[in-house]
């Protein structure tokens, strides 16, 4: 190649010790959209971009940002919660996991940040036969930024002090958090420095002087189990105190249910009266192992599965990414269980194809979250959910006739998501709905790319709409009229995705804010075609709008940003970044 | 036709090809590849400032995995200029996208179409509205059966010399006059505009051997630079040892 790359700003690495590049990714619960743009593909290998600040094609863009996924009519609130001290679940958006050629002794990390930085929370590695090691937390350890381009790019490499860890490791998983971002992040990259065998004797001695100057790091408040171990032990036989195994049973259940499971499963060990109390079922009618993803194995799964009758929720989002339990685990555990589920979440697990014996085990169904599985793309996938209101295939892989199926059979369908899917999993997506499911409130159709011109005419139907994404859903333009129709028909919308639709004009703007008084959100990314005079018509019609997203129209002025920033200021205008 | 060009060309060609062979390793190798290098210049030359991919109007890439070795040229159409579109991009953008699709091997060697159907459809998964055409011309080499396979849209192409002889050339396509098949992204509203899909390049497959010459080149050479002298700077490069 003619030019020569400038030097990489990374780490201090001491003789002995390899640098690396980010090999794959195994798991990432954002993805921008089905392909390689924007997508998490992109943290591998060299960074492309640092120094350079932006959205470039070629980083990992992570758009979930503020308050905003959680206020969409299409956001469906965890259960089981209410068991889970706050330390255990800090806030997490989403999580990635990454894994380096050769395992080493972690000693540096550097992440290149090259857009709105400051999103990463956590950062465990897994060491193999011992499990999941906390490397750096947020709360409670130390970080460093080193500004791109010494100091005249706002990009970011991003150091935190790791914890000392006496193993060699290669996947490392990164939690993210973006609530208090204002707009989408971006990583273009990670490099992890550590030595194969062992700590050099230069890094060894400044590790060693830096642990004993640093103040301890406060450790996470004791566990309720501790607590009430201590109570269970004291008081024997005598003193008058009574003892907690004396209590009645209602009492002693009442007490153990503000335990989470592991803690459960620790004081199940203590007495005969506690296992009994512990296996009872009605502690695990709602259970959510997210939070714990780093300790659900398949061992912890069949204790679960013989304690569990009668469960109705359960969200194992995240669990086993590195093969922790297996599709056999699964496949028991619904077997038992799976009849009397209600509540199922099964994002980005580590167990991805086949999940067709969900659709089979699980008659009651209410809510099913499968984002990005794998279901057999080839055959058609029989299905006994009638009851479902909530369906997240959002990533995932399935044949179409499954997909229509599910469709058909569901006609209380409220939310579904198919964003990014496979095109060639999507059928005639539009004219299904429109006979099925006339009472969906949120519909997500982002990068799908299926909608023709006419695809959005069966949509009609759909009067109860409140969410409508669909971003980059079509692969020609729109026929006129039919969005503008669409809007009309639909007056209870207040989440709408644009960005990205073909054939959008200023007439459908000027519907949407005749019709649709309710509009809260409204993204219209990319539309080169639309002027200053129709958005500010959805300004003056829908009172309600907090968030106009106008990046790469460039059909607009700069007046007419700064004059609705002036008069409209509880209205977050975004424009580029 | 300014001769300077054409002595230029010649010139750049020859010395980078000494330039690569010096730096070479000599090392007995059991399997082929592309030993490859690339020259070029704008229209603009004294004005514009060097971007590793562009050549003006005009794009390339050069990227390789463990089974193929890919070479890849873009030819921006410059008559989207009155539009106020930059011609460049649209080439830029399509040919950096191939390049990534090919470091991820996500492409099949033997079906380089769907490498430019695929670069093409992450052009629109672009957050900024990319807007333009060009032409397209890839080359793969398949180290599992040391062959090439080719997909041409439009006026670029490429030419294999053995021995002094041309042994493979592309096919042009053009509509009409000045107006090649090329794949494109109109701004919306104007479906007037000639689109072809990538489903309509030329492909063809050719075996090599070790010693030919590939050149891979948008249109601005094959206008400009005589063929025998073409030929004849591939011929002196045709069977340098590394």
């Amino acid at each position: 190649m003619m030019s020569r790359e400038r030097p990489l700003l990374t780490p201090v690495c001491y003789a002995g010790e390899l640098k690396q590049f980010v090999e794959a990714v195994l798991m990432a619960s954002h993805e921008y959209g089905p392909n390689l743009s924007y997508g998490s593909v992109n943290l591998i290998g060299r960074p492309s971009n640092f120094p350079n600040y932006g959205d470039h094609t070629d980083s990992y863009l992570l758009s979930s940002y503020g308050e905003w996924p959680r206020l969409a009519p299409s956001y469906r609130p965890e259960f089981g919660l209410a068991r889970v001290a706050p330390c255990d679940n800090p806030p997490v958006d989403e999580f990635f996991v990454a894994s380096f050629e050769q395992a080493v002794y972690p000693a540096e990390l550097g992440v290149y940040e090259t857009l709105h930085p400051g999103t990463v929370r956590r950062i465990t590695c897994y060491v193999v036969k011992v499990g999941w090691l906390c490397l750096w937390d947020d709360r409670t350890d130390k970080r460093q930024d080193i500004a791109g381009d010494r100091g005249a790019s706002p990009s970011r490499l991003f150091l935190p002090t790791l914890r000392t860890v006496p193993h060699r490791t290669r996947v490392l998983r990164f939690e993210l958090n973006l609530r208090d971002h204002r707009y989408i992040s971006g990583l273009d990259g990670i490099i992890l420095v550590g030595g194969v065998h062992d700590f050099p004797e230069a890094r060894g001695k400044a590790l060693a002087a830096a642990a004993a100057s640093a103040s301890p790091t406060p450790s996470p408040p004791p566990v309720e189990a501790a607590a009430a171990l201590e109570l269970i032990g004291q008081g024997a036989g005598g003193t008058g105190q009574p003892n907690l195994t004396d209590m009645p049973y209602e009492i002693l259940y009442h007490i153990l249910s503000h335990l989470d499971w592991f803690a459960l499963a620790d004081v199940e060990k203590v007495c005969v009266r506690c296992a009994e109390v512990v296996a009872d079922a009605r502690l695990y009618r709602e259970v959510n192992l997210r939070p714990y993803w780093d300790r659900v194995d398949s061992y912890f799964l069949m204790w679960l599965g013989n304690r569990c009758a009668g469960i109705n929720k359960l969200d194992l989002s995240g669990c086993g990414i590195v093969n922790e339990f297996s599709k056999i685990d699964l496949q028991i555990f619904f077997n038992r269980h799976g009849h009397t589920l209600t509540h199922l979440r099964l994002n980005c697990i580590g167990v991805r194809h086949a999940m067709s014996f969900v659709l089979l085990l699980c008659p009651e169904l209410t809510e099913l979250c499968m984002q990005n599985a794998v279901l057999d793309n080839q055959h058609y996938q029989p299905s006994v959910c009638k009851r479902l209101t909530t369906l997240d295939l959002s990533r995932a892989q399935y044949a179409p006739e499954t997909l229509l199926g599910l469709l058909q059979q569901n006609p209380n369908l409220q939310h579904l998501s198919l964003a990014s899917c496979d095109q060639s999993s999507l059928p005639d997506i539009t004219h299904t709905i429109g006979e099925h499911n006339r009472a969906l409130l949120s519909l997500k159709l982002w990068k799908t790319h299926v909608l023709g011109a006419h695809g959005l005419v069966p949509l009609q139907h759909c009067t109860k709409l409140q969410e409508l994404d669909l971003g980059y859903s079509n692969h020609e333009d729109c026929a006129e009229g039919t969005l503008a129709r669409l809007a009309a028909a639909c007056p209870d919308l207040r989440w709408l995705v644009l960005g990205g639709f073909r054939g959008i004009t200023n007439n459908d703007l000027l519907a949407i804010a005749r019709h649709c008084p309710r509009l809260q959100y409204l993204d219209l990314m990319s539309s080169v075609m639309l002027s200053g005079e129709a958005i500010n018509a959805i300004f003056i019609g829908c009172p309600a709008l907090r968030l106009l997203e106008l990046s790469y129209c460039s059909g607009i002025e700069q007046q007419w940003l700064d004059m609705w920033r002036r008069q409209f200021p509880h209205v977050d205008v975004k424009h580029q970044y | 036709m300014r001769s300077w060009t054409t002595r230029w060309l010649s010139r750049a060609l020859h010395q980078n090809w000494q330039a690569a062979s010096a730096t070479a390793e000599n090392k007995p190798r059991t399997y082929s590849r592309f030993i490859s290098v690339v020259s070029g210049f704008p229209k603009n030359l004294a004005q514009s400032k060097y971007k590793p991919g562009k050549m003006g109007d005009d794009a390339w890439f050069i990227a390789n995995t463990k089974t193929a070795d890919v070479l890849g040229v873009a030819d921006g159409v410059g008559g989207w200029r009155s539009y106020g579109i930059d011609p460049g991009e649209f080439a830029m953008v399509l040919m950096r996208n191939c390049e990534r699709l090919v470091k991820f091997s996500r492409f099949d060697p033997i079906k380089p179409v769907n490498l430019i159907a695929s670069g093409f459809r992450e052009l629109q998964d672009n957050r900024k509205c990319i807007l333009g055409s060009s032409t397209a011309c890839i080359v793969v080499f398949n180290r599992e059966d040391s062959s090439i396979y080719t997909a041409n849209i439009g006026d670029s192409g490429f030419i294999i010399v053995r021995k002094g002889e041309i042994v493979h050339r592309s096919e042009e396509q053009q509509h009409y006059f000045n107006t090649p098949f090329q794949l494109s992204l109109p701004p919306p509203g104007h479906t007037d505009v000639l689109s072809d899909r990538p489903e309509s390049a030329n492909t063809t497959t050719f075996p090599v051997c070790n010693g030919d010459v590939i050149l891979v080149a948008t249109d601005g050479v094959f206008d400009n630079v005589p063929i025998k002298l073409l030929v004849d700077t591939l011929q002196r490069v045709e069977n340098q040892t590394i």
